[in-house]
Formats: structure tokens, C-alpha cells, sequence
């Protein structure tokens, strides 16, 4: 038996690791080559799977439902990266504790906040806003923490590499990556470095939503960890082994809530006390023990989460908690509008890691609260694609829905306004044009100004509003022309081809 | 005493002179190119290209054994051959593999491009066409590739941050195509040299057409420029919406005179679009009155050649 269980751990750390690398390397592929391939990755997160139900990954959620109710959370320690990662942390950590400060010991569960912020991400998500499932969600989190730490290492290694072999290696602009966002993935990266190195998992024991939702599940799996009496000595070596603190030698009971399912209990018991049990079968059924702390966290939950969705059912325009006006609120193609956004986004950066012209950046005050870290487009740098979509085919959640290259040189997410008091034909009177030579639909056009000279025009009704105009326009303090945000994303006219007869000509001179 | 030390000096300066000449010849500047200006109709990019450069005099004129060269084409936008929004890549593939058969130790290829680089680079057509020729693209996407020259004569450009390839290697070859420009009115040799520049904003704030023409003053200038005119856009320009502004030309301008070169092809284009004259595209006529060229072709050998 204990053969099997060692197995079953090292099988768990081998694919553990691979996944961890495969999600990290969807992040940090700085060349754009890997991330396609490895995309599936992502979509077997929980939290994605969930807001992505609605637009495909229905399966995916279902699959990983089935598998919490049929083996407990190993998706916490088989999927999960943020989870991985701790592990990873924990190990690394223990080789500069001494033995005894390496043991774990029996914790008490912590319901109330458990549960209390499982109820509150809920009650949001119920009430359209992802806000706090963003700040919360492991996969979320790694993501931005992937994006936003490791990614600027990988850019500064091959910045090195760059500068030893500059005909092999190109530079990579620090430009793409922005204070705010990088605060937000070192704050993740602290947060779980700490707790995983002082008390192994108890990030996902307390503070995880994802953890507390599939924890109430295991509760109800087929099979979980369970302790035999006739064999167990009292030794007490698995509750020092459970990083997860949730095996109780005493009452010779584990927590199948809070287990994730790493196995090493199993691994360490020298009388295969300890191991996997089918829950319903008889020999090993415990009472049930009633405790009123549980059915006192189990109403309050239902009462909030019911009255969460009454407010939903009988107010559905209202849900916005933080209206947004700002005409910097460009949300990227296949967003559709900042509602849906801030109804699917949990802000995992996937799409900035993935965006080749790295116009896509993470939003701080544009969005309102509840859209901090959100994907928004900034000009100032970079612009749009024109026929790029791959922001759309990478987002897991559903959040940036699928384009076609078509759909996308038509999908409109803003409209380019003309200041002329800007604009240096009209103040210099001199050619310019940058503006129309950026813009891939000629919805910028130049039309006859004095003496010859050009100047813009906009018809808004082909803008896409990917900023070509506004990124190149060399008006400065002011630009002359600026994209204004289309709260929902718009249909812009495809532009009318006039077939040019050929002409026949000869040299000319 | 006075006369002997006259005829000794004249004698001397006479055996100089006579050392003096042929060795310039040999080595200091090409003989002299069998015609000032090249235009060839009618035939593929390869094949136009092969007749053009043997009416300049063959590449051996132009890049010497084991010099560098480096190759700047328009590959400003993410956008297929046929959209003439950049120089097809056949061409440059040409002049690329002709560079190698003179004895090129190496030749490069890059442009600051506008779209996204990598896919420019890629859906241009022309990093597989350089690299199955033999040549290599050169990265130009990050300021820390170019280096600040002072451009002496310039009126409104003094200064710009041009690609170190272009300073470094022996031998530049510039290679447009030719195009509309809504911006300066038309893209052809002196535009596509903007190309080779870091900070292009300041020459829209800054006059363009001016700074066009002041840049044609840089020191270093290019061995020939060879504007492809295979497709040529119209109209839309630089950028193109669609094959609609795209008429199949099949032609070729090849000149080392970069306002002769453009002269030649504006006078070409302006088949296509009558209102397109000298006078609208101004950056030619400055270049003339900068002293980078002439606009007067008349005056030159000019070859027509019709495949």
C-alpha cells in the first residue's frame, strides 16, 4: 500500500510541476510561440471554467466538479498553480528550517472567514462584478504574478542575452510593463511566499474561494483521506506531515474541507493507518458530529447569497456599483462592453502577456474601483493590430470573446475624435498626415486644407478605435486626435471598394 | 635657378598626377555606371532587377569582396505582397542573393517598422525571402539600435538617431516601393529613408516635407536606390486598405541619384494619378535644392528598357 501511495505522490509533484511550468510559460513566452500551444492549460482553471461557462467551457467545470466529488481537492494540488506554487515555496522554505520547525500540527478551521469571503465573492458575482473574485481567484492571481514578476525577470534575462548576442537575441521594451500592476502581482507573490512558508497551505484554507467551494464539495466525494482505528498507533506523524494542518491525530480525523489531497500523510504512516477511503462504505462512516458553529455559517451564507440574487433578480440595471464615464475606458476587441467585462474578467493578464504590440495594459482608476487590473487599451505607446485577435482567442473566462479577423477589422471599441487647435498642419501649416497614415480603414482621411496641404477628417462610422491616429499624432503638449471609449462595443461600416480599372502606362518621362 | 626648380615641380607634379589619376579611378570612387538612371517595364521583380542592375554596371560596382551591406526595404506594415504596402520581397530576395555573388561578407535587412515588427517581418514576406536568400534581418524595433548623427546641412532636421547598421556596414542600398503618401504625398527613395530613423514624430511636427529633403543631406548616403515598382499603390497610401488600390505596374527605377530615382518614378506614377506632380510631392524639389540630386533627368543618360 505504501508502494502505491508514494507512487500516487510522486506522480502528483511530476504533474504538478509540469502544469505549474506549462500555466507559468503561457505567461511569460516572450517570444509568442509557446503561449498558443499551451494555452489548454488555462481553461482548466476553476474560476475561468465557471465564468466561462456560458461561452464553452461548460465541460471543463462540469469535469472538474465531477472530479472534487469523486477524489476531493486535487485540483488544488494537481491544477491549481497558485497552489503549486506554495508547494514549490514550502519546500524550498524547509530546507533552511530546522526538523522540528518543519512540523505541522493540527489547526482548527477558521469558518467564519472561510466561509464569510466564499459568501461575499459569491454575493458579487451574483451582483455582475468579479472585483473580488479578481483580488481572490489563485489562477487570477498567479497569472498577474506570472505576468507582471516573472515575466519582467524572463525580459531582463533576455535583455542580457540580448546584449551578449545581439544578433540572436532581440531587446524587449520595460515600457509594456506598469508600476500599479506590478505592486499588485508582488503583493500576491508576498502574500503566498509568507503563509506557504509558515504554515504550508493555509492561503487555500482560508482565504481561497476556489479552495472553500471545493472544499464543501469534498466533504461529499467518494473517496477521501480517512484514518482506520484498529491500525492507527497515535503516532501523530501524518498530522505533522499535512501542510494543510487539517489531520487531527487526536480525534484521529481528517478534514476533508481543508485536505488537498498531496498524499503524503499516506507516504508517512508506518502502519497504513492512513489512506484513501470510499466514503460510503460503512466500515469506515463516522458519526455525524453536529456542530452549531457550521449551521450557524451555513445560514448566514444562504441568507446572503439569496438576498444577493433577490437584488439581482429585482434591480438588473443597477448592478454597477462604480459607473464609468471616462473616455480612457477602452476596453479590448471582443470585450463587447465594459459591463460584460466587469462580468467576466478576473483580470489574470493573459491577454496583456499575450498581446504582440502589448497595446493592451492593466487598468487602474479607468474602469472605476471594481475594474482595477482589468485589460484596457492605452495609446501611448502601442496601438491595435489590425487584423490581430489573438487577445480574443486567449481569454479563458469568456471575458474577451473569440473574434474572427473579420469580425474584428469591424468590432469598434472607440471612436477617434479630431482637434484641429492641435493638429500641426493648422499650426504650422506644414504636411503632416501621421494620423492617416495609421489608420488602416481611412475612417482618418486627408481632405484639401489651404495651398495644397492636407489635413484629417474622421468618419467615425468606419473607427475601430485602435489608436494608429492617436499613438503616431506628434501633437504635443495635446494630441490632435484621441480615441474615445464606446462603453459597448459598436459595428463599424466596412469601408465601400471602389474596383480601380487598370491603366495602362508607359515609362512616363 | 628658379626655372629648373619650375620644371623639376612641374615634372613631379606631372608624375603624380599621372600615378594620381588612374589609382582614384581604381580605387577611390566605381568607374562610372554605364547610364545615370535605369527604368525597366514589363517583366517579374527578379528579372526586371537582373537587366536594370547590368545597365548600372552590375553590383561589382557597388559592393566591393567582403564588404557588409545592409539592404533598407519598406516593410512598414502588417500587410501581404499584394497589398503594395511594402517592397516585395521577391526583389529584395534578388538584391540580397546578387550582394552575396559580389562578394558581400554579410548583408542585412531591416526596417523601423510601424506595425507591430514581427509581423511585419513575417506576413511582408521578406525575413523568408531574405534568410532563404541568405541575407538576415536585423532587429530595429528598440531606440538602443540607433545612434544620433549630426545632419550638418539640414534646415529643420539637425540631428537624428539613425540605425547602427546603416553606420556601421560598408554598403547601404535603399529599396521602396513605390506609393502614395497621404502624409508627404507620395513614398519613394527619400521617404523610404525615413525608415532608417529612430524619432519620425519630429519630423511631423517639424515640417516633414523639409526634414524629408534634409535628411537626403546625410553623409551617408546609399549606393543605389532600386524603387520597386511591380505593384504600385495609388491611393491610401502609405498603408492601403484593400488590392483595390493596387494597379500591377511592372516596373522597375534604378538610379544612385535619390531625387533622380524619385523624379523618374513620381513621373511614372503620375500616369495613374495626374493631379501627382513635383510640386505636390515638395520633398523631391527640396532634395534638388539641398544639393541631393537633380530633379532634371533630361540631362541624364537614362536607359528604357522594356522586357
Amino acid at each position: 500500500m505504501r508502494a502505491m501511495y508514494k507512487g500516487l505522490r510522486y506522480f502528483r509533484i511530476l504533474f504538478g510541476t509540469l502544469f505549474l511550468t506549462a500555466v507559468t510559460l503561457v505567461f511569460v513566452d516572450l517570444g509568442g510561440r509557446a503561449a498558443g500551444l499551451l494555452q489548454p492549460v488555462i481553461e482548466w482553471q476553476f474560476v475561468p471554467a465557471l465564468l466561462g461557462a456560458t461561452s464553452g467551457s461548460l465541460c471543463v467545470l462540469l469535469l472538474l466538479l465531477l472530479l472534487t466529488l469523486a477524489f476531493g481537492r486535487v485540483y488544488c494540488s494537481f491544477l491549481c498553480p497558485a497552489g503549486i506554487f506554495q508547494d514549490v515555496v514550502t519546500r524550498i522554505a524547509n530546507l533552511f528550517k530546522s526538523r522540528k520547525a518543519r512540523r505541522y500540527t493540527y489547526a482548527a478551521p477558521h469558518r467564519w472567514l472561510r466561509y464569510g469571503l466564499l459568501t461575499a465573492t459569491l454575493a458579487a458575482f451574483l451582483l455582475g462584478e468579479t472585483a473580488l473574485l479578481l483580488w481572490l481567484d489563485p489562477y487570477s492571481n498567479y497569472g498577474r504574478m506570472a505576468e507582471n514578476l516573472f515575466r519582467a525577470g524572463a525580459t531582463g534575462l533576455n535583455n542580457v542575452g540580448a546584449a551578449a548576442f545581439p544578433d540572436t537575441f532581440y531587446r524587449i521594451s520595460y515600457k509594456t510593463f506598469t508600476a500599479g500592476s506590478i505592486a499588485a502581482g508582488a503583493l500576491f507573490f508576498s502574500v503566498l511566499v509568507v503563509l506557504s512558508a509558515w504554515r504550508g497551505r493555509l492561503y487555500c484554507n482560508t482565504i481561497c474561494p476556489v479552495g472553500s467551494l471545493l472544499g464543501v464539495l469534498s466533504k461529499y466525494s467518494l473517496f477521501h483521506i480517512g484514518i482506520s482505528k484498529a491500525a492507527c498507533t497515535h503516532c501523530r506523524l501524518c498530522e505533522r506531515a499535512c501542510k494543510a494542518q487539517c489531520i487531527d491525530g487526536r480525534t484521529e480525523q481528517c478534514d476533508a474541507s481543508r485536505c488537498v489531497q498531496c498524499y503524503t500523510c499516506t507516504t508517512v504512516c508506518k502502519t497504513n493507518a492512513i489512506g484513501l477511503r470510499f466514503r460510503y462504505a460503512s466500515r469506515f462512516r463516522s458519526a455525524a458530529v453536529v456542530d452549531p458553529q457550521r449551521r450557524r455559517v451555513f445560514l448566514a451564507s444562504a441568507g446572503l447569497l439569496g438576498a444577493a440574487a433577490a437584488a439581482r433578480a429585482l434591480f438588473p440595471q443597477a448592478r454597477r456599483l462604480w459607473p464609468v464615464e471616462s473616455p480612457k475606458a477602452i476596453a479590448p476587441p471582443g470585450a463587447q462592453s465594459i459591463d460584460h467585462l466587469k462580468q467576466y474578467c478576473t483580470g489574470c493578464h493573459a491577454c496583456i502577456a499575450r498581446c504582440p504590440s502589448k497595446v493592451i495594459r492593466p487598468a487602474l482608476g479607468e474602469y472605476g474601483l471594481d475594474g482595477v487590473m482589468m485589460p484596457v487599451m492605452d495609446y501611448r505607446y502601442a496601438f491595435c493590430n489590425y487584423t490581430c485577435t489573438e487577445c480574443s482567442q486567449i481569454c479563458p473566462n469568456g471575458a474577451l470573446l473569440p473574434l474572427t479577423e473579420d469580425h474584428k477589422k469591424t468590432t469598434q471599441i472607440g471612436k477617434a475624435a479630431f482637434k484641429a487647435e492641435n493638429c500641426i498642419v493648422l499650426l504650422d501649416e506644414t504636411d503632416c498626415g501621421a494620423c492617416d497614415e495609421h489608420c488602416p480603414t481611412k475612417a482618418v482621411h486627408m481632405v484639401d486644407f489651404r495651398d495644397g496641404l492636407l489635413i484629417p477628417e474622421v468618419d467615425p462610422t468606419l473607427c475601430i478605435g485602435c489608436g494608429g491616429c492617436e499613438y503616431i499624432c506628434p501633437g504635443r503638449p495635446d494630441k490632435a486626435i484621441v480615441v474615445q471609449a464606446n462603453p459597448s462595443h459598436l459595428t463599424a461600416r466596412l469601408p465601400v471598394e471602389e474596383k480601380q480599372e487598370t491603366i495602362e502606362v508607359d515609362f512616363g518621362f | 635657378m628658379e626655372r629648373r626648380n619650375f620644371i623639376k615641380s612641374l615634372t613631379l607634379g606631372s608624375i603624380v598626377g599621372a600615378l594620381g589619376t588612374p589609382s582614384k579611378r581604381l580605387f577611390a570612387s566605381p568607374a562610372p555606371a554605364a547610364a545615370d538612371l535605369v527604368a525597366v517595364m514589363g517583366g517579374e521583380p527578379e528579372a526586371m532587377y537582373s537587366r536594370a542592375i547590368a545597365a548600372m554596371g552590375g553590383m561589382r560596382q557597388y559592393v566591393k569582396k567582403g564588404q557588409r551591406v545592409v539592404i533598407k526595404p519598406n516593410i512598414g506594415w502588417d500587410k501581404r505582397p499584394e497589398l503594395a504596402a511594402n517592397t516585395n520581397p521577391l526583389l529584395v530576395a534578388a538584391i540580397v542573393k546578387d550582394c552575396l555573388a559580389a562578394g558581400a561578407s554579410e548583408v542585412g535587412v531591416f526596417d523601423h517598422t510601424c506595425d507591430t515588427w514581427l509581423k511585419c517581418y513575417k506576413n511582408s514576406g521578406i525575413e523568408e525571402a531574405v534568410k532563404a536568400a541568405g541575407g538576415k534581418m536585423l532587429f530595429a524595433h528598440e531606440e538602443r539600435y540607433y545612434r544620433e548623427v549630426a545632419i550638418p546641412n539640414g534646415k529643420r532636421l539637425k540631428s537624428a538617431k539613425v540605425h547602427e547598421a546603416i553606420l556601421d556596414y560598408d554598403v547601404w542600398i535603399n529599396v521602396p516601393v513605390l506609393k502614395n503618401h497621404n502624409g508627404a504625398k507620395m513614398s519613394i527613395s527619400m521617404k523610404n529613408a525615413m525608415g532608417i530613423v529612430w524619432d519620425r514624430g519630429y519630423w511631423h511636427a517639424n515640417d516633414l516635407q523639409q526634414c524629408i529633403a534634409d535628411f537626403a543631406t546625410f553623409r551617408k548616403r546609399p549606393a543605389l536606390h532600386i524603387v520597386d515598382a511591380y505593384r504600385v499603390m495609388t491611393k491610401n497610401g502609405p498603408q492601403g486598405r484593400s488590392v483595390n488600390d493596387v494597379q500591377l505596374a511592372k516596373a522597375l527605377f534604378v538610379s544612385a541619384d535619390t531625387v533622380a530615382a524619385d523624379t523618374a518614378a513620381l513621373k511614372f506614377f503620375n500616369q495613374y494619378n495626374p493631379k501627382m506632380t513635383l510640386d505636390e510631392a515638395s520633398h523631391i524639389k527640396l532634395g534638388e535644392q539641398m544639393k541631393a540630386g537633380t530633379t532634371g533627368i533630361d540631362r541624364l543618360t537614362i536607359q528604357r528598357i522594356r522586357l
